[in-house]
């Protein structure tokens, strides 16, 4: 079930109504009730996948409770290396084991790969929710938490609807504890839900499904294009990918926000990053610092020399990419960034920019705006070797842009159309700059005029209304 | 709670009007819109026909067939009815629909060839979305199709789901529903796991009789006609036989004369056609002024 689908603009209501009045008396109603209503949200795509969630959350739960009742520390250490294996095991079977098997194929066998490819659908989210069970047992063995007894409660944590498919990947320390307690409802925190459901639906399907148009027509035929073209459509797919992602995470955060659940933050402005360094500390939030966490700093972080910094980095940017897609230029994609980061870590400012660009002024300096300009080309260059069906074809698509005409008009099928569009990526960008030390775009609590504030909703809700590409776009980070 | 509840629904409330008046402004331009599917649509509303010669059948009847060059012959007035991607159920659809705004014709030409008498559905739907409202496309086509629920109920809710920019992507000028292909001949191989099979579906085959028996009641006459294919089309055919077999029954029965011009002299010659099915403008116009003719010998007989 698509966010922005109409299945989901009636199972939200009826879900909501369900949990406030009628599963209301106990907390352990409404885990039950949330944890039913998410499986049938997931089921919705593919039923059968249902079976993988629940033995993926059964050897979370069934590790976390083995590992906290043993005293001895090698089992606990094996407990907690049997469940990543599994859990690994299941995510490279449905999601790499025919990448590599081809991979291997091309290298060994001459491209014949009858018979070893196993063609396994991949099932939705399967990165986001394994990564999310496993933290649950690996914080447990690191005695940050402590285990939860009841099955349904864990079970409600990992297949949670709102984030179940594309996150945020959340942390048991921050989400669990929110399943133990009684949930009130509070009339501010729903309210921003729902500007946050509006906020991300204008995102996805105002920006990020009208970029896709241009952005996939352009990239079908790259050689058809000249160079001003595809820089647009590189642009326009930056702005596609930020616009698809956020807005599901702005959706999800803020349908959380209705149950009474607060999730973590996935992503703050970031292509108002002044360095790739704060670029990742911006983007994909839960991703990154799930990585942080459960890898980088177990291999020894930033705390050692430059030669093992340098190789941490490579190894978290190398596995994040490989995390997005079992494709090569994922890993390229992934392996670009760590370059990028490389002469940060040299010269040690990679923690240069920890606050907000311009936070007490209006508008940023000059050199603000020329680094944040440098680092949203880097990271659209980064976006078009994302894109792109082969690492060749990446490059083919990079090395044409100076090739031809570079300083002509992009081709636009529609002029008028595509202005519109543009005007709604500045408002966008706008709105966000506005709030970026709030993070939370369409706070407008400010304007005391309720006729006001309902008719700015309205006017996003019509935008959104007319300017629906009518594409039916899934979210990019399904596949993932 | 309360609160939340009432203004949700205040809010939600004022949405629905807004989707109704933009339903209602988008659909007032759509029916003066004289490009692409609206245009036919809209002069068959708008009562602008009044044809003595209709031409009726799929995307071939709609490229084949110039009322301009029938008319110059007959000296009737004709128009042009074919719909793209048609079987015979949603020809009829539309021809019920034009009799509903228009007189009775005095001729018609039912274009027919092999997948004629099949069933579809589904095909380019968003051409009747202005019409929604119209008891009779809420009866003859909204059932049948695939509309959804909710682009039944929520206003303005089939528009944007459809994309509002790509209801004036087909600019497309057509004259008294005819439209002339200034194309040239572009084929792909041809594809033996896929040939095209005459299939005769029960409802389409039951609408034809309906409108057969009505017609012969009604004093109109009606006229099978095979348009020109492109010879290489035999090569992806099946069951030829069993279409002329079947056409020629029911023209037997229904005392129809038929007209064959599927081997025609332009059938061998690529010059005319942009594809193995349809005529280029050229073509379409060579085949009309030549219909022309053998439909004015067989009026007069």
């Amino acid at each position: 079930m698509l966010f922005n689908s109409i299945e989901f603009a009636i199972f939200l209501p009826i879900v909501f109504l369900l949990y406030w009045f009628v599963f209301n008396k106990k907390v352990k109603t409404q885990n039950l009730f949330i944890l039913a209503v998410s499986y049938l949200f997931y089921g919705w795509w593919d039923w059968r996948f249902l079976l993988l969630i629940a033995f993926t959350s059964f050897c979370s739960w069934g590790s976390g409770m083995l590992i906290y009742q043993s005293n001895n520390p090698k089992r606990k250490k094996l407990i907690n290396a049997a469940n990543i294996i599994i859990n690994l095991l299941i995510l490279g079977l449905f999601k790499y084991y025919d990448f590599f098997a081809q991979t291997f194929a091309d290298l060994f066998l001459n491209g014949k790969s009858d018979g070893i490819l196993l063609n396994l659908i991949l099932p939705v989210g399967i990165s986001f929710y394994t990564f999310q069970a496993l933290s649950y047992s690996i914080d447990i063995y690191r005695n940050k938490i402590q285990p939860t007894r009841d099955i349904v409660q864990f079970f409600a944590f990992v297949s949670f609807f709102p984030q179940l498919v594309a996150g945020p990947i959340e942390r048991a320390s921050n989400l669990l504890p929110q399943f133990e307690r009684p949930r009130t409802f509070n009339y501010r925190d729903a309210a921003e839900g729902m500007r946050l459901i509006l906020w991300g639906l204008f995102k996805k399907i105002v920006i990020a499904d009208n970029c896709a148009e241009y952005v996939n027509a352009v990239f079908a035929a790259p050689d058809a294009h000249k160079g001003s073209t595809l820089i647009l459509a590189a642009i326009f797919f930056s702005f596609q990918i930020y616009g698809d992602f956020s807005g599901y995470s702005d959706i999800a955060i803020g349908t959380a926000k209705l149950f009474g659940i607060r999730l973590m933050k996935n992503f703050n402005v970031p292509y108002f990053s002044r360095d790739i360094a704060e670029f990742w500390r911006r983007w994909h939030i839960s991703l990154t610092t799930w990585f942080r966490d459960y890898l980088y700093i177990p291999l020894g972080g930033s705390h050692c020399s430059k030669a093992k910094v340098v190789r941490n980095t490579f190894v978290i940017f190398l596995v994040s990419g490989l995390w997005h897609g079992a494709n090569w230029t994922f890993v390229v994609w992934g392996a670009f960034h760590a370059f990028l980061f490389l002469p940060l870590i040299l010269l040690g400012r990679n923690r240069n920019h920890r606050d907000t660009v311009a936070a007490n002024r209006v508008l940023p300096s000059l050199k603000e705006c020329g680094q944040m300009l440098l680092t949203f080309t880097l990271a659209t260059i980064g976006w078009v070797i994302f894109r792109a069906e082969s690492i060749t074809a990446a490059w083919d698509y990079l090395a044409s842009i100076p090739q031809d005409r570079l300083l002509s008009f992009p081709w636009l099928p529609s002029k008028t159309h595509y202005l519109v569009l543009v005007m709604c990526i500045v408002f966008m960008l706008a709105e966000e700059w506005n709030h970026r030390l709030q993070g939370t775009p369409l706070q407008l609590a400010r304007i005391k005029s309720r006729v006001v504030r309902f008719t700015i909703y309205l006017i996003l809700l019509a935008l959104i209304a007319l300017l629906n590409s009518g594409s039916g776009n899934q979210f990019i980070y399904f596949q993932f | 709670m309360r609160k939340f509840i009432i203004r949700t629904s205040i809010f939600l409330l004022l949405a629905t009007a807004l989707m109704a008046v933009l339903d209602v402004c988008l659909t007032h331009k759509l029916r003066h819109y004289d490009r692409g599917r609206f245009l036919v649509w809209n002069e068959i509303f708008d009562n602008h026909i009044d044809a003595d010669l209709l031409i009726m059948g799929s995307s071939r009847a709609w490229v084949h067939y110039s009322p301009e060059i029938l008319d110059s012959v007959l000296h009737t007035h004709s128009y042009n009815l074919g719909v793209d991607g048609s079987c015979f159920n949603r020809q009829y659809t539309r021809y019920r629909i034009y009799r509903k705004h228009q007189p009775k014709p005095r001729i018609i030409i039912q274009n027919f060839e092999c997948t004629t008498l099949d069933y579809t559905t589904g095909y380019e739907q968003y051409q009747y979305f202005p019409y929604f409202s119209d008891p009779d496309i809420q009866r003859w086509v909204i059932p049948y199709e695939e509309f959804t629920i909710a682009d039944r109920i929520f206003p303005f809710y089939r528009y944007s789901n459809f994309g509002v920019e790509k209801l004036f992507a087909n600019k497309l000028k057509v004259e008294r529903g005819y439209l002339g292909h200034e194309k040239v001949w572009k084929v792909e191989p041809i594809d033996k796991d896929n040939l095209i099979h005459f299939t005769v579906d029960p409802r389409s085959l039951s609408l034809l009789k309906q409108f057969l028996s009505k017609s012969a009641e009604e004093g109109v006459q009606v006229i099978f006609v095979h348009s020109p294919i492109h010879i290489s089309l035999t090569e992806c055919q099946d069951d030829v036989d069993s279409m002329w077999h079947t056409w020629r029954q029911i023209a037997d029965q229904y005392n129809i004369p038929i007209l064959d011009y599927q081997y025609d002299s332009l059938s061998y010659d690529t010059t005319y056609f942009y594809n193995r099915m349809h005529l280029n403008k050229l073509g379409a116009e060579i085949f009309s002024r030549h219909l022309a003719e053998d439909l004015k010998k067989l009026l007069e007989e």
